[in-house]
């Protein structure tokens, strides 16, 4: 069983350091009550299996398929076909992304029904499908990544200034939902599928990455366009989910399973439907190849449905609880500092990470190592849990205050930054913003404004997927900043020393 | 410390060894602790021949790829022993190393004939055997093999130079080929390759080709228990292949050069496989490693004997008109070299 017990290995030592941060605090800061601390094992230990069979099963079904598809669609050398394609390809992995779906309830209740469920999803789901199709024009137009940026954010500048703050936080946070558990690995491989076609000669693997990012600003442009358009006046307030009792031990697992597993199907679906359409019509692959990425297809199935239960089951109320507790009990400076490392710990756990950080490793021969773009992602999650804390103590600090000037600091940086690493950066932000930062990082911001007087828990609720799909942008264009210098010097060496 | 190996054109062995992913990075520092100058990882894919697995889709494993030019046979050797003895393939099933012979280069224009074996060694029991075809059918040649009585083979994922025939929205596009590399004894290599070109001919041209390289000294062989031992003997006097393999390695960024210039010099094709290359440098401490490592790629053309010189000229031409390249050119005999479409 060598590429489990690899994967499993690997995952253990991605989800125990989040674990073993929870332990520390339930015995300092903010003992958990005992119960939902076996939960919260139970929850870590599904989590690890989980993650290792979904992984397997990315590697397996969904990367191919994001391949194949992507590879397919440009070799039919035809431009409406590639659009079309793009369209409805980013239109409906966005629509079955189950995050998607929680998110635009919340708006719902909170809007009093003015954006209505489906609505948001049907606007989301058609920005993402149109950057999409941006996306693919993009690549097979050589077209430089941050042009197609710089453009699509000086738009999304421009309608935020008809937008009310509410509706910035709503923007921003779909953006991170979109780019969901599976909805990550498919996208990073069809683009990987056509860059592939045109790389091996090219300099380096640039045209690999950026896909993911121009979905997540799909689905703001999106979002800001029907808050311009229809903006609702008024908010109310809503209940938010507390801490409930459960009957008995096994519950919060119980319960949530039925909802996992749908969840699941509905994220694993497009992608056999994108299969069997593609295999049927143009490929026609071998009865062997066709099994291998089923069974991937089934993998990425369970091990998603294992990772949700963990994460609904044992995570999610002991964050609530840990964010409640830091902020009643202890200082600001304590909760801060529990964010900063929470946050950097929960991000290593996100299963899309691996997948962007391994490809990024394999596309540049190793030179970039996954454990470097890991901790440049990991401390760019810190600093949003950070400012999410630091807005929760702060009355008056509106979300723009933060994503105004970062987002300006991040284009100039893009200036800099070499191509490759302004596609990961904006890769690693969709990323960033998977269902472990959608649960109990939102948990514990929740638990945290809960509990501060002065907080909104809503307000400060949303906007948090916002932040952590946003720091990245940073730490990674500054990683690539890093490495440009670095690799600079290491030529200049090498060629002195050859000339001696 | 540029004793042993040297980017350039004058190595006359290379070692090559296929260890578990991850293991590479120490297995490369250690060989430049001890003098190689540079060393280049790749990765790739073995599998693991259980039925059980295989229906589980989980009989792959990753591997990676190390490959040391040196400038002297027996600095390969010797290198190779000192691995062995601090234990790196020590584990079970931990992986195979192998060297092989480089032709010589010639050092200055008008000087030697352009190639010549230099060491009279082995008329080698071993063969390195490899088949590059079309992207995904590297796992039937792997089956193909197998049914044939090979242990184990590794994939490794390559590029096709770009088909000028085939424009995709006006622009080159490169195929994705797959290239797999076995090694077993001469009679095996010589009925595996027989099974494969009868298993995947095909009228459609460019689907592929086939040949096998000497190798002299092998390491982790399954069932060989010779293992770190020599093999000695003289080359057959007149040359045993009309085709020569030409290996260069060049920093990633020139990579399309080196095929531009090889085209012009009437090579139509060539695989490109992406790596890092780690060198030694003085100052130690990347991020999380010890060498900061750049990106290279290694291009691997089949080309007719008499070709040979001309690419060669080409090549040093190129190297020295720009340090940025940092070639590393080898050249060795491909044996029994043939294509899977008969129409060629």
């Amino acid at each position: 069983m060598g590429l489990f017990t690899e994967k499993l290995k690997e995952m253990g030592a991605s989800v125990l350091p989040i674990t073993f941060f929870v332990i520390l605090l339930h015995f300092t800061l903010t003992p958990i009550p005992v119960d939902d601390f076996w939960r919260f094992i139970i929850g870590a230990i599904l989590i690890i299996v989980g993650l290792g069979i979904f992984l397997v099963g990315v590697d397996l079904g969904a990367t191919p398929i994001g391949e194949l598809s992507g590879e397919s669609l440009v070799k039919m050398n035809k431009m409406p076909v590639l659009l079309i394609g793009g369209l409805l390809l980013g239109f409906i992995i966005s629509i079955a992304e189950p995050d998607l779906h929680v998110l635009s309830v919340q708006v719902e209740q909170f809007t009093a029904n003015i954006v209505g469920r489906w609505q948001m999803v049907l606007v989301v789901s058609v920005g993402v499908g149109v950057m999409v199709m941006v996306g693919f024009w993009r690549l097979v137009k050589h077209i430089r990544l941050r042009t197609v940026l710089w453009i699509t954010y000086g738009v999304i500048l421009l309608l935020a200034l008809f937008n009310s703050p509410e509706f910035h936080a709503f923007s921003f946070d779909a953006s991170g939902s979109t780019t969901g558990a599976i909805t990550t690995p498919f996208l990073l491989a069809l683009a990987a599928g056509i860059a592939g076609l045109f790389e091996g000669e090219a300099e380096d693997a640039r045209d690999r990455y950026g896909m993911v990012g121009l979905a997540s600003a799909g689905a703001i442009l999106a979002m800001l366009v029907q808050g311009a358009i229809d903006s609702p006046g008024s908010y109310q307030q809503i209940d938010i989910v507390e801490n409930i009792t459960p009957a008995f031990f096994m519950e919060p697992f119980t319960s949530s399973l039925s909802g996992v597993f749908v969840d699941s199907l509905l994220s694993i679906a497009p992608l056999a439907l994108v299969f069997i359409v593609i295999q049927v019509g143009i490929l026609r692959l071998k009865r062997k190849s066709v099994s291998r990425i089923m069974i991937g297809l089934l993998y990425c199935y369970f091990g998603l449905s294992l990772f949700m239960a963990g994460v609904n089951g044992g995570f999610m109320r002991v964050g609530r609880f840990i964010g409640a507790q830091l902020v009643l009990e202890h200082s600001p400076l304590l909760a801060v500092l529990a964010g900063f490392f929470l946050g950097m710990l929960t991000v290593i756990a996100e299963p899309a990470v691996h997948v962007l950080t391994d490809s990024v490793q394999e596309s540049t021969g190793g030179t970039v190592p996954r454990n470097l773009t890991l901790l440049s992602l990991a401390i760019g999650v810190a600093f949003s849990i950070v400012l999410a804390v630091i807005k929760i103590y702060v009355e008056g600090l509106m979300l723009w205050h933060i994503l105004l000037p970062a987002y300006i600091l991040i284009m100039i940086l893009s200036y800099f930054t070499p191509d490759l690493f302004i596609g990961v950066a904006f890769d690693a932000g969709g990323v960033a913003s998977g269902p472990m930062t959608a649960t109990f990082i939102l948990a514990f911001a929740q638990g945290a404004s809960g509990a501060h007087p002065s907080a909104n828990v809503l307000i400060d609720g949303f906007g948090v997927v916002a932040l952590v799909a946003m720091t990245p942008l940073i730490t990674i264009q500054a990683m690539g900043l890093i490495y440009k210098h670095r690799q600079r010097k290491e030529q200049q060496a090498a060629v002195s020393k050859d000339s001696e | 410390m540029t004793t042993i190996s040297d980017i350039g054109f004058a190595n006359q062995a290379m070692l090559l060894m296929i260890v578990p992913h991850g293991r590479a990075e120490a297995i490369a520092l250690y060989a430049l602790e001890e003098g190689a100058s540079c060393a280049t990882v790749f990765s790739g894919h073995g599998t693991v021949p259980k039925p059980i697995l295989r229906m589980l889709g989980l009989d792959e494993v990753r591997r990676e790829l190390i490959l040391i030019t040196l400038r002297k046979q027996d600095a390969a050797s010797e290198l190779l022993h000192k691995i062995r003895d601090v234990g790196h393939f020590s584990e079970k099933d931990f992986g195979i190393a192998f060297i092989q012979p480089l032709l010589k280069i010639s050092g200055e224009k008008d000087e030697l004939p352009a190639a010549n074996f230099q060491f009279e060694h082995s008329d080698a029991n071993f063969r390195a055997l490899i088949t590059i075809v079309e992207n995904g059918e590297g796992h039937t040649v792997v089956d193909i093999a197998r049914e044939n009585g090979a242990a184990g083979a590794t994939i490794i994922s390559a590029m096709g130079s770009a088909d000028h025939s085939a424009h995709v929205f006006d622009f080159d596009i490169n195929p994705r080929k797959d290239l797999v590399l076995l090694i077993s004894d001469k009679e095996k290599a010589d009925s595996l390759q027989e099974a494969l070109l009868a298993a995947l001919r095909t009228s459609t041209p460019g689907r592929g080709i086939i040949f096998s390289l000497y190798v002299t000294e092998t390491l982790g062989i399954m069932g060989h228990e010779n293992d770190g031992q020599s093999d000695s003997g003289i080359w057959a006097s007149t040359a045993p292949s009309p085709h020569t393999v030409l290996l260069v390695m060049v920093n990633r960024p020139k990579t399309k050069d080196i095929i531009q210039a090889c085209e012009t010099a009437g090579n139509m094709g060539a695989s490109i496989i992406h790596g890092r290359g780690i060198r030694h440098t003085d100052r130690p401490g990347g991020f999380f490693r010890e060498s900061f490592d750049i990106e290279r790629n290694m291009i691997l053309m089949v080309i007719k004997k008499e070709q040979e010189e001309e690419m060669i000229q080409i090549l040093r031409a190129l190297d020295k008109s720009d340090p940025d390249y940092a070639l590393s050119v080898s050249a060795t005999y491909a044996l029994d070299f043939s294509r899977f479409s008969q129409t060629e």
